[in-house]
């Protein structure tokens, strides 16, 4: 039931019998339209982050500027803050997933596998407090993190990112795979005579260690992606994560492209990496819950 | 003699007596800078740290604010009930803070002689009510630059003296060499000082009094005379996709035949060998001509801490801070001892703009609710030129704006 | 109890934040956002008149002309990733590279690249004749307003793509099987099949885009700040305008508390629509 494994070319052999050639072709122009759209702003931002500062102006027009300039990025290194921006990056993302599992984890359990009062209430409180623009919250909340003397901290950031923009998510992804976990699993173990609490733990997590890993990269991503909590809470450049970094790079007089959009692209590689290496997990993850 | 010697004595218990209590308590104050550009991320910080060198007892904590969101950072730290003790402001941002009561006032700590350091038209810039409420630092003139090559092509002597002239010009570049005359910022929060500079030209106002004079005949006929421009092909193409920042590497790169703008457009054209002069204001026949200039201001905010903030308020406004600052920032002196400096006398981006300094200059009026004021031009300015509106329907519905806004 | 922590941090985080909101809406509030009195609907009434119709029509199209295309385009890219196709692994990755690129940079490369005189995008339109000469993307809401819905689309289309290729993969072989070999196939079974048997995550999926569309404020904040004159303003930049440029806290609070009403409301009408559908989590 859980992942049976078959032979491959059985696989390919049993599909192939289910689509048609057209369906594949289908497939395979939209696929192509897509990703040729997808390639296009990063070939731009590869181009002009290779623009020499003296040209820069003129080289703008074309597509690929006539002398380029791999250097540039060892000047970008050196003269800004990049490493800086991105080690915050990290610290705010990672800090931000480990504590929306952390709380996620077992309230995505108890609104899914528990008679917990007003259950489908409070997953549509958790979806409802998507409905508010971020840049809205953080006129209040800046009350809040000063109440608290959060305000030029990572903690900060970590609490806003965690609780807005992390632990919806990971709830609703959490609690909805672990609704489909079959009843029979946990009346078996039912029958051993186990505690909720040793239920959660030594069954539903490791079934479901592979969609909290996806949850877990979703928080990654939304606390990464932050602009309106960081723009207000990290004033100070200790605190600031890249891409902030890089929006402040917008100074009042005279915008850098090619500095700009070589931070840019340092600012998405980290992102591009995770999901490299984690590929075949995420989606395998994902072929886990096809039990039901 | 005895009693100046009683006084000199008292002066010096009490210097001692308070360096003495200081050094018991360290005192932290903190600094909001805003991030003129990259390099301010270094240098604030390192000024901040030679400060605290030559005043043991005193600790600043530095925080660069990038400008675009440095208004809504202050405002929720003041909201927060933590206001920094010092900071750069935008100067249209200091009356409404005056009015909260949250700046001290300079008078009973500026000298004659510190403020006589001073050029005087860059210190009453940042007056309020007649009351010195800030410092200014970071001033820009602003001037008409022109393309010599395009000149040449098209034909044209010299540059304009009267709007008209500009005009004419403007669409003879146009037609002669199939680049743009005149660059035209109709997007975002310059669009409406970049109107003003024609504005005034016409003899137009901001404001009378409390009252604003956004539909006066002046107004509208300047407004009318940019929309013409736009539609005899005297502008870049698309003006209300054109921000300042977006238009000067196309003027760098030799496209443009005209634009205003501060010093720093002027190396930047240099650099791609585009041959450039750079001349005043025009203005129409009959109105006094005046360049348009710009300063922020350096306040202190009201608290428990103003001696240490006024020590280093004076230190950031000592000859080294400023011509390091004026240098990298491409920033025209506010001060004397730093404007006489070779450096900015003989460099050929700053000298035109030293000698505008000396003529007569023009400050956006500092007033209560400007931004909301310059928010209702924006909007009325960008509905005309994107031919939404027409420039009397435009500035007919701005008027009450900025009215209102005066008297909030 | 295995709740709290969740609503606590949940709570401090967001629930204090939008009653604070719901202070200001009806209250007189100063430039820093600190609340000086009740005002009644005031604000509700100054908001009106200073051009929130055009904001909310702006709005609407904004939302539903990213929701719609992004749902329907996600839908054919999460099946085609679903068959076997070959490069399977590349085209996954390259079809999740917009969601890798923070929002903030997508939108600072946007206002390069449509820019009027030097974009790269009027470049490539130019090489290809597709246009005769360079084109102000920016220059009005008329086009503004589609390029940002374009741009917006694309980065949305990554994570709903995920999110469904999930819920298509969890659906049994042997039922696409059985379908084949009822004749159903091709788009067919695409549609008839397929689309029900992931319902779930098509609603998941249609409320949160709705929600983070409906939100979204670096794309247009950045590239052109709602304007020409709010010819391209949603509710989101309009709101910030008007507090932290126009320090009418109490007019933001208005629209922030409106405009969460209706995402609410429709929110709401559309779970009701899909409670009855088995193993829905609401």
């Amino acid at each position: 039931m859980i992942g049976t494994p078959r032979p491959r070319t059985d696989v390919r052999l049993r599909q192939s019998r289910v689509h048609s050639p057209g369906e594949l072709w289908a497939a395979y122009i939209l696929l192509g339209i897509f990703c040729l759209i997808t390639l296009f702003p990063l070939f731009v931002m590869v181009s002009v982050s290779l623009i020499p500062s003296q040209t820069l102006a003129p080289s703008l027009y074309h597509l690929w500027p006539a002398h380029p300039r791999l250097a540039n990025y060892i000047t970008m290194w050196h003269d800004l803050p990049i490493a800086h921006f991105l080690m915050n990056s990290l610290i705010i993302a990672l800090g931000s997933t480990v504590v929306a599992l952390a709380v996620g984890i077992p309230a995505g359990f108890a609104l899914s596998r528990t008679k917990v009062f007003g259950r489908r209430i409070w997953l549509f409180l958790f979806l409802a407090t998507q409905m508010f623009s971020p840049s809205m919250i953080i006129v209040s909340a800046y009350h809040v993190m000063s109440v608290l003397h959060l305000t030029d901290s990572y903690f900060g950031l970590i609490f806003l990112d965690s609780g807005f923009y992390c632990l919806p998510f990971v709830v609703w992804i959490i609690a909805g795979f672990m609704r489909q976990i079959p009843q029979e699993l946990e009346e078996a173990v039912d029958i051993d005579g186990a505690s909720s609490w040793q239920k959660l733990w030594r069954i539903f997590t490791p079934i479901a260690a592979p969609v909290i890993a996806v949850a877990g990269v979703y928080a990654f991503i939304a606390s990464w992606n932050d602009f309106a909590f960081a723009l207000t809470l990290a004033t100070s450049q200790s605190l600031m994560p890249l891409p902030i970094g890089v929006y402040s790079f917008i100074g009042a007089y005279s915008i850098q492209w090619n500095y700009l959009m070589g931070a840019s692209l340092v600012a998405t590689i980290p992102i591009l990496v995770l999901f490299l290496v984690l590929q075949r997990r995420l989606t395998s993850g994902i072929m886990a819950g096809t039990i039901r | 003699m005895a009693a100046g010697l009683a006084v000199m004595l008292a002066g010096c218990g009490t210097a001692a007596s308070t360096s003495a209590s200081a050094k018991n308590h360290p005192v932290t104050i903190t600094f909001d800078a805003m991030e003129y550009s990259a390099a301010a991320n270094k240098f604030f910080p390192k000024f901040a740290q030679e400060f605290e060198k030559l005043h043991p007892n005193i600790k600043v904590k530095v925080r660069v604010i990038n400008w675009a969101a440095g208004q809504q950072v202050l405002n929720t730290e003041i909201g927060g009930g933590n206001p920094p003790d010092v900071a750069i402001i935008g100067t249209r941002w200091l009356p409404g803070y005056v009015k909260d009561g949250l700046i001290q006032p300079l008078t009973s700590f500026m000298t004659p002689s510190f403020a006589h350091e001073f050029y005087s038209a860059a210190l009453n810039s940042v007056k309020y009510n007649g009351v010195q409420y800030s410092l200014p630092e970071a001033m820009s003139v602003r001037l008409l630059i022109y393309n010599k090559n395009l000149f040449k092509k098209a034909g044209i002597a010299g540059p304009p003296k009267t709007w008209t002239q500009l005009a004419a010009d403007a669409i003879a570049i146009h037609k002669k060499t199939g680049q743009s005359g005149y660059a035209l910022v109709g997007s975002q929060v310059e669009t409406s000082l970049d109107y003003w500079y024609t504005m005034w030209g016409f003899g137009g106002n901001i404001l009378k009094g409390t009252k604003g004079t956004a539909n006066s005949p002046a107004d509208v006929k300047a407004l009318q005379f940019l929309v013409n421009l736009i539609h005899s092909g005297g502008t870049q193409p698309s003006v209300t996709a054109s921000t300042r920042s977006g238009l000067e590497p196309v003027f760098a790169s030799g496209k443009i035949g005209m634009m205003i703008d501060g010093p720093w457009l002027v190396p930047l054209a240099l650099a791609n060998k585009i041959p450039i002069g750079v001349a005043n204001i025009p203005s129409q026949p009959g109105v006094a001509a005046a360049n348009p200039a710009i300063t922020d201001s350096f306040v202190m905010f009201k608290n428990s801490h103003e001696k240490a903030s006024w020590e280093f308020a004076k230190f950031m406004f000592t000859k080294s801070v400023r011509a390091y600052f004026d240098k990298a920032e491409g920033m025209l002196p506010t001060m004397s001892l730093d404007g006489s400096e070779p450096y900015f006398r003989n460099s050929p981006e700053f000298s035109p703009y030293l000698k505008a300094l000396a003529g007569s200059t023009r400050f956006e009026p500092v007033v209560p609710g400007f931004q909301s004021v310059s928010l209702a031009y924006t909007n009325a300015v960008e509905a005309a030129y994107s031919g939404a509106l027409s420039p009397q329907a435009a500035l007919n519905q701005a008027e009450p704006k900025v009215t209102a806004a005066l008297k909030k | 109890m295995y709740l709290l922590p969740a609503i606590a941090l949940i709570g401090l985080a967001v629930g204090y934040p939008i009653v604070h909101i719901v202070e200001m809406a009806f209250g007189n509030v100063n430039t820093f956002g600190t609340i000086m009195g009740p005002n009644g609907f005031q604000n509700f009434i100054g908001l009106w008149q200073s051009g929130f119709p055009i904001v909310i029509r702006n709005t609407a199209v904004w939302t539903l002309g990213i929701l719609i295309p992004t749902v329907v385009l996600s839908m054919a890219l999460a099946y085609s990733l679903s068959l076997p196709i070959r490069l399977q692994p590349l085209f996954r990755t390259l079809s999740i590279v917009p969601w890798a690129i923070p929002l903030t940079i997508v939108a600072i490369w946007g206002s390069m690249a449509f820019n009027a005189l030097y974009g790269q995008v009027n470049t490539v339109l130019l090489d290809l004749h597709l246009i005769s000469h360079r084109v102000g993307w920016l220059a009005t809401g008329k086009t503004s307003l589609p390029v940002m819905i374009l741009i917006g689309i694309w980065v949305s289309v990554p994570f709903t793509t995920l999110t469904l290729l999930g819920g298509i993969q969890a659906i049994p072989r042997d039922i696409l099987e059985a379908s084949s070999i009822d004749g159903a196939r091709g788009f067919e079974r695409f549609a008839r099949i397929v689309v029900p048997l992931i319902r779930n995550s098509l609603q998941l999926v249609v409320l949160i885009n709705l929600a983070y569309i409906f939100n979204s404020f670096p794309i247009i904040w950045v590239m052109t700040q709602g304007g020409p004159a709010y010819s391209s303003a949603t509710v989101t930049t309009f709101v910030y305008q008007l507090a932290f440029t126009d320090g009418q806290f109490g007019f933001a609070g208005a629209a922030a508390l409106l405009a969460f009403l209706v995402l609410i409301g429709v929110a709401l009408g559309y779970v009701a629509l899909y409670r009855k559908s088995e193993g829905s989590l609401l």
